[in-house]
């Protein structure tokens, strides 16, 4: 166990590298960061002063290796824009988006999982055809979209939230739910069919056999077959949260690591973008080590070697 | 004799299967007696199957309704009872065991837990006794090591073992009846006779009942003291196992037998019973085997033949016996 998960930190450092590779060389498709420092009547001169200032008059391929000859020292570069380490630029936000993402989380995980079990219980019923209705909106709507409705809704026509902002938890439910909504719809979905499919099973019939009471069935014997894709699904979305959050931050101003990203692109703030996306890429990383360990915990079945 | 432990009556199950009413169960009659041993045999799709998850109301619903009948136990028709009522007799005094022992356990949960369960659900018991309980019946049926094999999950048992284990775990409680459906079917011949010993001697320990679902003749001739033979949802022959090997009355019976290979004799092609059996949600008006019986006459097309005593205690569905 404890060799495989050593084996799994060192795939991790390959993983990482290969997203500091795709990170460097995107940022620099968004044009010259010069061009923009500057104002619009500045000369050659000053440009390419400035440009040899950033690094940025060197071959491509030369500031290449000097990002991945830092990056291995973990130094993260400076912002271009701020003048600041970029590491601690992004860890002084990255509370707020783990806050959103895991306000999230936990409002999805609240409704999908009830619902995904009573739907199952009691398909084909007005209640299961109900929820796979509102599964169906719910996965069909742009995160954008719904946080644009909700502001409309709750903000301005009732007046009951805050449009924006970070602050207690009224700032909090808005983001939080549009988000979440699209994780809420896939978990329901995908709990539903995979406890459909365990209440079918032979082992099943014979818990009922036993004489255990339908609650023991369901919640024991049941459920538990029923986890495995779901926590499979938990664990990605988890990625696409954090990814999520970047639209939504800038739906609801929330001052988080997405917003920030954002902004930095719009700045052509290369060094800030990267450092951005390997952190988010590590978060990913982990939470899929931590899923893969869950399995065991769930499945004695599975074991690592 | 005593009183029935078991006594079916007109029993009725019917499924729906794309608006035609498939009559999977069609009045069926069966007694079974304290320690009586009672095999019920058919071919796949005769209702064999269906007769017993009907006692203990395990239809899946809501495609399968029993429809109409009785089902006495101990003189309480079981029909009658609400959910709650028939999950404290579930288990409790009658248990059943099924074919597949690879997916019939939970691949999730140790073999101790599934165990105790079952005890814990009939039972004021504290969990420890349970186990304590669990490892008992899992020596008594013959498991070794049983002290760690309620700490194992079902996946790492052999097909042998894990029966084993479904048999501890239905007899349990110690039911007066215990209903196998085809329990031997997915093991190997040598697993066979052990496991069919195993039932022999819970009925002598417990003086269970056994109701045993088999397609096996030579199963029947192992362990049956009364057979039931069904076809087409119904009962077709029921006597006691020697006059049903001896004295064969029914033509389907017969037709059985006579498909079984023997060693004695050297034959180029097995016998098999021509044609299949009738679709259930179409059955003929007549005798539902005519279609295939070798003997059949123009009347048995025409009536259903009645279940008749011929001889004692030996009925027969058949009106040119």
């Amino acid at each position: 166990m404890f060799s495989y998960i050593l084996r799994r930190c060192i795939y991790a450092i390959f993983v990482l590298l290969g997203v500091a590779t795709v990170a460097f060389f995107i940022a620099r498709l968004t044009g010259d960061p010069v061009a923009i420092m500057l104002p619009p009547d500045a000369t050659v001169e000053q440009m390419n002063h400035l440009r040899a200032q950033l690094g940025m008059d060197k071959p491509l391929v030369v500031q290449y290796g000097m990002f991945i000859w830092d990056l291995v020292h973990f130094n993260m570069g400076e912002s271009i824009r701020y003048g600041e380490p970029t590491l601690s630029l992004i860890t002084e936000r990255l509370p707020a988006t783990l806050e959103l993402a895991g306000a999230s989380l936990i409002i999805a995980l609240i409704v999908a999982i009830p619902a995904g079990i009573i739907s199952a219980i009691k398909r084909g019923t007005w209640f299961d055809r109900l929820v796979m209705s509102v599964v169906l909106i719910g996965q069909s709507m742009p995160v954008f979209w719904v946080g644009i409705l909700l502001i409309l809704l709750f903000s301005v026509t009732w007046r009951l939230l805050p449009t924006g902002g970070i602050g207690g938890w009224e700032h909090l439910i808005m983001p939080a739910f549009a988000l979440g909504l699209h994780m809420m719809a896939l978990i329901t979905r995908l709990l539903r069919s995979s406890l459909i499919e365990a209440l079918s099973s032979d082992y099943i019939r014979t818990a009922r056999a036993k004489g255990l009471f339908p609650r023991k069935v369901i919640g024991k014997h049941a459920l538990r077959n029923s986890l495995l894709p779901v926590v499979t699904i938990v664990g990605l979305q988890i990625g696409a949260l954090l990814g999520g959050s970047v639209v939504t931050e800038v739906v609801f101003a929330w001052p988080g690591v997405g917003q920030m990203i954002i902004q930095a692109i719009n700045n052509r703030d290369f060094a800030l973008v990267q450092t951005a996306i390997i952190l988010l890429a590590g978060i990913f990383v982990i939470i899929n080590l931590i899923v893969d360990l869950l399995y065991v915990v769930i499945d004695p079945r599975i074991q690592y070697k | 004799m005593s009183e029935p432990l078991l006594s079916i009556r007109n029993l009725k199950t019917y499924f729906s299967r794309k608006g035609k009413e498939v009559r999977a169960v069609d009045g069926i009659d069966l007694d079974v007696f304290p320690g009586q041993i009672v095999c019920i045999v058919g071919e796949s799709g005769s209702g064999k199957s269906i007769t017993s998850l009907s006692v203990m109301q395990l239809i899946p619903k809501p495609a399968g309704k029993i429809v109409d009948g009785e089902i006495l136990f101990e003189g309480t028709d079981l029909l009658k009872l609400n959910e709650r009522q028939i999950s404290d007799i579930r288990g409790n005094e009658i248990s059943m065991i099924f074919q597949e022992p690879m997916t019939s356990l939970n691949p999730v949960l140790t073999i101790g837990d599934q165990i105790s369960e079952v005890l814990l659900r009939h039972r004021s018991i504290t969990k420890r006794k349970a186990l304590e309980r669990a490892v008992e019946m899992l020596q008594f049926v013959g498991v070794p090591r049983a002290n760690e094999i309620i700490k194992e999950y079902p996946h790492q048992l052999s097909g042998g073992l894990r029966q084993r284990v479904m048999i501890a775990m239905a007899m349990a409680c110690e039911p007066k009846l215990l209903i196998a459906d085809e329990p031997t079917t997915a093991l190997d011949v040598t697993i066979q006779a052990q496991v069919l010993e195993l039932m022999k001697k819970m009925r002598d320990q417990f003086n269970s009942s056994i109701v045993m679902i088999t397609h096996d003749l030579g199963v029947v001739a192992e362990i049956a003291d009364h057979v039931v033979v069904m076809y087409a949802g119904q009962v077709v022959e029921s006597a006691d196992a020697d006059s049903i090997f001896e004295d064969t009355l029914h033509p389907y019976t017969q037709a059985l037998l006579a498909s079984i290979p023997s060693i004695e004799e050297t034959k180029d092609v097995l016998y098999s019973i021509p044609g299949t059996v009738p679709d259930a949600s179409d059955f003929p008006i007549g005798c539902r085997f005519a279609g295939r019986c070798e003997k059949v006459q123009s009347s048995c097309l025409e009536k259903m033949p009645e279940l008749r005593v011929v001889k004692p205690g030996h009925f027969v569905r058949c009106d040119l016996v």
